[in-house]
């Protein structure tokens, strides 16, 4: 299970951001993940792929908090955050998470939805007496035109259509300013249209910001993705550039499987 | 953006909310002294409703207990009413320790604000770091409002048990008989905490702590992975909900010139959760108008069946219990929340229609 590949470019040299140490959990004793050991670099665009029940977005859990692992350990630029608060992970090391279908505030406006999402005011006394800046405002249409929404803005959440909606939830994301971003199937549920739209707000972020995305869509993979890691059955498969990892036996015969 | 837009686009119910207090404020120059005195408790009861409302309507934590507060506060003023004015020769020597402070003369007053806000801070602690939701925080609700109106009636030594206490002086702090406002004046004292209480509401709903509230409601999970803490938040509400009631309760005690188990109980308990859903959650004006007509109708109606019945406040119960299932099945928004619904989907069609206006537009520009 050696990296078929190395890296092609300059990103090599980064320092790593995001590392994850001989990580497993089980649940009622299903071994949900086991060992998997990773490691993305600053201004990385890492790609998750695997069949259904491979781990991925229990991989996502136990970065962002949401679960705790049985083993192992998560080191966030060299700090361990393993079994920290979801609020705490958000807040203090940011990292920035998407979830699987759009999770958004439906009964807020658009604005509301980015405007709640902006990071730095999070207390309670913080936000009683907050004012919206000039700068908070450009921010927050900034943000809207990024994800295609800035006519949307008045808009409640539950009157988008999904792949706005999903959009929307991207855009919270991007709003939280995040060291690491974090789409767990960012395209799901979208038009051909809008996944293309999607892979470009997400390639217009490569290189400044460290992204790691959970995918199904292959259209859109291709569309992204340089370097790939493959899982399989809780177990990290391989990982390479796009082509090699295609090339790879072994994938063939996972998702071969997964097509008969 | 300019003034006429931003004054057009503002929510149809805030007009309503200005023409109910123009409509209070002119009501006792038309009205006799009985109708201003009835008023004056439905403006205290209208409070209590705009504290249901940030809990239950904003943040969507249904209390099913919330007298629990409005009687601690209305007690609060029972107990020292009843402590300053009783005859010598009963006389109990002295009030425990924790209720020392009713004999002072702001004494009462503040401890109808605070004791509320600390059981709720007692409540809330228990339940919020508990990671208590939902149904669940209704039941412990309901469950508190039950205990609270047995430990009431079994406090007889100060609470008069089951007959409850006459609270004969009306003022907004002294407890002595001698000081008594008119009905008129008094009215004026609950619509000035009222009008602020709203007004308080009102800014608060507004702020980004009102929209962290919201966020709870909707979807609080999400809140906690952008970095907030929702048990902070939902503490506070819960605290300054409950220190609202207790204005309330204090408020309406001084109105009614008394206070029984049934102010703390489960009876009005369920009474303003019905007044806040007939009305609409979540804006602020349900909670108002809700109060208002279900109050102001039993009490006319009661004027009107008395001669026929006599039995008139247990149909009054039955018709209450009917209009909720009608409201939850045909307009669970509530009246106002219809209206709401009316104005907010033409704005939204307005914006649809602008918004191809400009596609078609930029089509037309660049082929």
């Amino acid at each position: 299970m050696t990296p078929t590949h190395k890296p092609a470019d300059k990103a090599e040299a980064a320092p790593v951001l995001l590392e994850t140490r001989g990580l497993s959990v089980s649940f009622n004793g299903f071994q949900a993940l086991s060992d998997i050991s990773l490691s993305i670099r600053q201004g990385e665009l890492r790609v998750i792929i695997g069949p259904n029940g491979a781990g991925k977005t229990t991989f996502m859990d136990l970065i962002t908090g949401k679960a705790k692992p049985t083993a192992g350990q998560v080191l966030f630029e060299g700090q361990d955050i393993t079994g920290k608060s979801a609020a705490e992970i958000a807040r203090r090391y940011k990292i920035g998470r998407k979830f699987q279908g759009p999770n958004v505030f439906d009964n807020m406006t658009v604005a509301e939805n980015i405007e709640l999402a902006v990071a730095g005011y999070e207390g309670l006394t913080q936000s009683l007496f907050f004012r919206a800046s000039a700068r908070f405002r450009h921010r927050v249409t900034e943000i809207l035109e990024q994800i295609e929404l800035a006519d949307y803005r008045s808009f409640m959440a539950t009157d988008l259509s999904h792949g706005q909606r999903q959009w929307l939830e991207i855009g919270m994301v991007f709003a939280q300013d995040p060291k690491l971003i974090i789409l767990d199937e960012p395209t799901s549920g979208m038009t051909a249209d809008e996944t293309r739209k999607t892979g470009d707000m997400i390639k217009k972020l490569k290189g400044e910001h460290t992204i790691l995305v959970v995918e199904h869509d292959m259209d859109f993979v291709r569309q992204v993705a340089d370097y790939v890691t493959v899982f399989n059955l809780g177990k990290r498969l391989v990982e390479g550039t796009l082509e090699a990892v295609q090339q790879d036996p072994e994938v063939q015969a996972v998702y071969l499987k997964e097509a008969d | 953006m300019p003034l006429l837009t931003k004054v057009r686009q503002l929510p149809v119910n805030r007009w309503i909310d200005l023409a109910l207090f123009l409509f209070l404020l002119t009501f006792p120059i038309w009205q006799n002294t009985y109708w201003v005195y009835i008023m004056s408790g439905i403006m205290a009861y209208m409070i209590f409703a705009l504290s249901l409302d940030l809990l239950w309507g904003y943040t969507g934590l249904m209390s099913m207990g919330h007298s629990v507060l409005f009687g601690a506060g209305g007690y609060m003023i029972g107990i020292a009413s009843a402590w300053a004015n009783q005859a010598d020769w009963i006389k109990f020597d002295q009030l425990p320790w924790f209720l020392a402070i009713l004999s002072q003369p702001l004494g009462a007053f503040l401890a109808a604000l605070f004791l509320p806000g600390l059981i709720a801070l007692f409540i809330g602690l228990f339940m919020f770091s508990g990671k208590i939701r939902g149904v669940f925080f209704s039941l412990i609700t309901l469950a508190l409002a039950g205990i609270s109106e047995l430990f009431v009636i079994n406090q007889s030594r100060y609470t008069h048990g089951d007959s409850g206490i006459t609270v004969t002086s009306r003022t907004l702090f002294s407890n002595s008989d001698s000081q008594r406002l008119t009905d008129q004046q008094f009215y004026f004292v609950v619509l000035a905490f009222l009008l602020g209480s709203y007004l308080l509401c009102l800014w608060l709903v507004n702020t980004r702590t009102g929209k962290v509230l919201q966020g709870i409601r909707e979807n609080e999970s999400r809140l906690t992975y952008l970095g907030y803490k929702p048990a902070a938040f939902k503490l506070f509400i819960f605290m300054l909900s409950g220190m609202m009631a207790g204005l309330a309760g204090m408020l309406f005690v001084r109105v009614q010139g008394s206070i029984n188990h049934s102010a703390i109980g489960i009876n009005l308990a369920t009474l303003v959760l019905v007044w806040v859903a007939v009305g609409g959650r979540g804006n602020l004006t349900g909670a108002l108008i809700g109060t208002l007509l279900l109050q102001f109708s039993e009490t006319k109606l009661n004027s009107v069946f008395s001669g026929i019945s006599a039995d008139f406040a247990q149909y009054w119960k039955l018709v209450l219990g009917l209009l909720l299932l009608l409201i939850v099945f045909v307009i669970p928004k509530g009246l106002i929340g219809v209206l709401l619904e009316q104005q907010q989907s033409r704005q939204g069609r307005d914006r649809k229609a602008a918004i191809m206006r400009k596609e078609v537009h930029s089509h037309d520009a660049n082929p």
